[in-house]
């Protein structure tokens, strides 16, 4: 077969071309980390790290999420805790009242704690956390309990998506924790005022009633203070989960497009090497030339 | 044979040497020539009465074609041009729909994450006002990649309009060709120079269209293309290029006051060739794709959120908007201007009892992310990576196609250079050999010269 000059330098350009390419592709591999740019680079892989962005994407808002509903609920636990512990406060107060040595001067002081307590606990009550009143229920814009102790909140709950398809409650049972709401329930508030009138009234037997009623109020914001916790702990679990999932995906992404670095700068070396022996290549068959020498 | 013989001798040798080294120089000088196959020069004893000892004759001209191996380079590039338009089209198409940063893909997922930062708080207005950027961020990209895949289809109308002018344009001149070949060769020249020329034309078309040409004994080609006849003799047909009734392109076929011919299913090669599969095969499928995916997405969030309350009350609001069925719904695909710029709008809860911190309605919004999208088991995020997949892919194979395609035309360039081609060595080789001949004729010019002279003084 004849060979002419143009076939000698057309399959090196070609070979040039292709060279080109490939140095291209492993500097950008190299510098990138990645081996999968574009769809067209590996359909499959591309479609897999696509789909764990998506799952990735859909983690760290959902830790987010999760961790902020358990700050709340960790919030409404404490707070529980405090009106519980406030709740005790005043049934001592009561029950140091409660027997025929203490004076009417003497209660009608401790008439006038028991109001303190009471509207600290109102405070407590109205307390607000990062997705607004905690004990409201979805009215979580404005205080569920006003200043004469009406609630006007609800009993709905919220929810948080923690995984797929599967909720959990995200917000603490002011209804249940503070009002007469569920079965057998006390009205915290009310009761506190019953007591500060019985006491500012010198009215012994009502003072003995309240002791009652303020021990099934502060079961009953125990209950829900450990049901409040239990919510916060699984949510609390659930962010760790979703944060080891998390790893695991990015892991998995990370095994479908990236590029070992050792291997991707071994490449870039023997394409850069190719690349410069067939620039060489190029040279010499430029410089081979019959003309001139005959 | 006499003195005065040798004389015409050593002339009949300058001329005939002359013409080598011409011949010679010009495939030195046309080596880069496209279409110029080399020449050589086909020398004969001149008979001078009944002797042996003749002179010599240029008795013509050679022109090394290979007719087989050109048909192969033709076919070949027919095959190259679609390859290479069809990959160049999609490397853009790819470019659109899955751009390097940005894109529709991390626009679904960070318009989720929206929605999911959203449900945890349902009546904050920032997470709502986050909602509506992301949600019009991602109708926005939806929209500008399908409204950039229109103004490409349109574009690649333009442009094979282009090509088929080209197309028309070398027809024109290789029915030119044709008719100066056969007159050429009527007077009994070669016509070498316009054969190259007319061949290189017909290279041209089938880098365009796709071309066959068969010689006949004049001299002159006809020329098939796209199922039909579309040079024959000194007549040339007409290619054109413009909008059938679905939109796809139409080429036509009109022969020298003829009647067009739709020869649209036959134009498979070429520039113009991939140039159409690209525009009206995989371009299309890449938007039905896109359409029916932003309308599947839309009317999943628009039927959650006009069942929900947002925090002034109202309800039955969709999300987006957009048309009435998956055709044209990428491109139409819009955040609700109802909703743009009003956050409270934005529906979270089941019923206006919940309100403004009641989630159901967000939070079924948010879990659509991980919930099939219409019809079938992806996600929306999957929804959108198949569309995208489904481009790479096809673009991976127009790749591949092209390279295969780049490596035999080269093979069959190489055949067919290995008859055509000018050598460099080659030629510095005749030439110094007509050199050397044209040398000694002149030496035996002069000995001649001389013998006559001593002959004359002799007398």
């Amino acid at each position: 077969m004849r060979i002419t000059d143009n076939m000698a330098l057309n399959a090196v350009l070609q070979g040039n071309a292709r060279t080109t390419q490939r140095l291209s592709k492993a500097a950008r591999e190299a510098s990138t980390g990645e081996r999968v740019g574009a769809p067209s680079d590996d359909p499959v892989a591309w479609t897999a790290a696509h789909g764990h962005d998506a799952r990735i994407a859909r983690m760290e808002t959902r830790a987010q999420t999760t961790s902020r509903a358990a700050g709340d609920l960790e919030l409404a636990e404490s707070t529980l805790a405090s009106v519980g512990d406030m709740i005790q406060q005043a049934r001592e107060l009561a029950l140091s009242t409660a027997n025929g040595a203490v004076d009417a001067q003497t209660r009608s002081n401790v008439a006038a704690q028991v109001s303190q307590i009471r509207d600290a606990v109102l405070g407590q009550m109205n307390t607000r956390g990062a997705s607004g009143y905690l004990f409201g229920g979805t009215r979580t814009d404005r205080a569920p309990f006003d200043a004469a102790g009406n609630f006007t909140g609800n009993d709905t709950p919220v929810s948080v998506e923690v995984a797929d398809g599967v909720t959990a409650r995200a917000n603490a049972s002011g209804a249940r924790a503070f009002t007469s709401a569920g079965t057998g329930g006390r009205d915290l508030l009310a009761d506190l005022q019953s007591l500060a009138t019985a006491l500012t009234s010198n009215n012994l037997p009502a003072i003995r009633t309240s002791l009652d009623a303020l021990d099934a109020g502060r079961r009953q914001v125990t209950d829900t203070s450990v049901e409040t916790g239990l919510a916060s702990e699984r949510l609390r679990s659930v962010a760790e989960v979703t944060d080891n999932a998390l790893l695991r995906t990015r892991d998995a992404r990370a095994r479908e497009v990236e590029v070992d670095l050792p291997s991707a700068l071994s490449s870039l070396t023997i394409a850069r090497g190719a690349y410069e022996r067939g620039v060489s290549v190029t040279r010499e068959l430029l410089q081979t030339t019959t003309v001139g020498k005959f | 044979m006499s003195l005065f013989s040798l004389l015409s001798v050593a002339r009949d040798g300058l001329v005939a040497q002359s013409a080598g080294v011409s011949t010679v120089g010009q495939n030195i000088a046309n080596a880069n020539t496209p279409g110029y196959v080399r020449r050589g020069v086909t020398l004969a004893t001149r008979p001078i009465g009944g002797a042996s000892m003749g002179g010599v004759e240029v008795v013509g001209t050679t022109r090394s074609f290979d007719r087989v191996s050109h048909r192969r380079v033709t076919e070949e590039h027919g095959r190259r041009g679609a390859a290479d338009a069809r990959a160049g089209t999609l490397a853009t198409v790819e470019s659109i729909v899955t751009p390097g940063s940005g894109g529709v893909g991390p626009r679904v997922n960070s318009f989720f994450q929206s929605l999911d930062s959203w449900s945890g708080l349902a009546g904050d207005t920032s997470a709502r006002l986050g909602v509506l950027q992301e949600a019009a961020g991602l109708a926005q990209e939806i929209s500008g990649a399908a409204a950039d895949l229109d103004t490409m289809r349109g574009d690649l109308f333009a442009q094979a309009q282009g090509v088929a002018g080209e197309v028309s344009e070398r027809l024109g001149r290789i029915a030119a060709l044709n008719t100066a070949i056969a007159e050429a060769t009527g007077r009994g020249e070669s016509g070498a120079d316009l054969r190259d020329q007319r061949d290189q034309l017909v290279l041209e078309v089938g880098d365009r269209l796709g071309a066959r040409a068969v010689e006949d004994a004049s001299g002159q080609v006809t020329l098939f293309s796209a199922g039909t006849v579309l040079v024959e003799g000194g007549r040339a047909s007409s290619v054109s290029v413009d909008l059938g009734p679905g939109g796809s392109l139409r080429v036509q076929a009109q022969p020298p006051g003829g009647q067009a011919t739709d020869v649209t299913a036959q134009v498979t090669q070429g520039t113009l060739g991939g140039l159409r599969e690209a525009r009206d095969v995989d371009i299309p499928r890449a938007q039905a794709g896109l359409d029916q995916f932003a309308f599947d997405l839309a009317t999943a969030m628009n039927t959650a959120h006009a069942s929900g309350f947002g925090l002034d009350g109202s309800t039955g609001r969709p999300l987006f908007t957009t048309t009435a069925t998956a055709t044209g719904a990428a491109r139409a695909l819009a955040l609700n201007p109802a909703l743009d710029g009003h956050p409270e709008r934005l529906a979270a809860s089941a019923t206006t009892a919940d309100l403004p911190g009641g989630n159901a309605i967000a939070l079924r919004l948010a879990g659509m992310s991980s919930r099939p999208l219409g019809t079938g088991t992806a996600t929306p995020a999957e929804r959108f990576g198949s569309v995208a997949a489904d481009v790479g892919t096809r673009r991976a194979a127009a790749d591949t196609e092209a390279a295969l395609r780049a490596d035999t035309v080269l093979q069959a360039e190489n055949l067919h250079e290995s008859s055509a081609g000018v050598s460099m060595d080659e030629e510095m080789v005749n030439l110094t050999r007509f050199q050397r001949a044209f040398e000694a004729s002149t030496r035996v010019l002069r000995v001649a010269d001389e013998l006559l002279d001593n002959l004359m003084k002799s007398i």
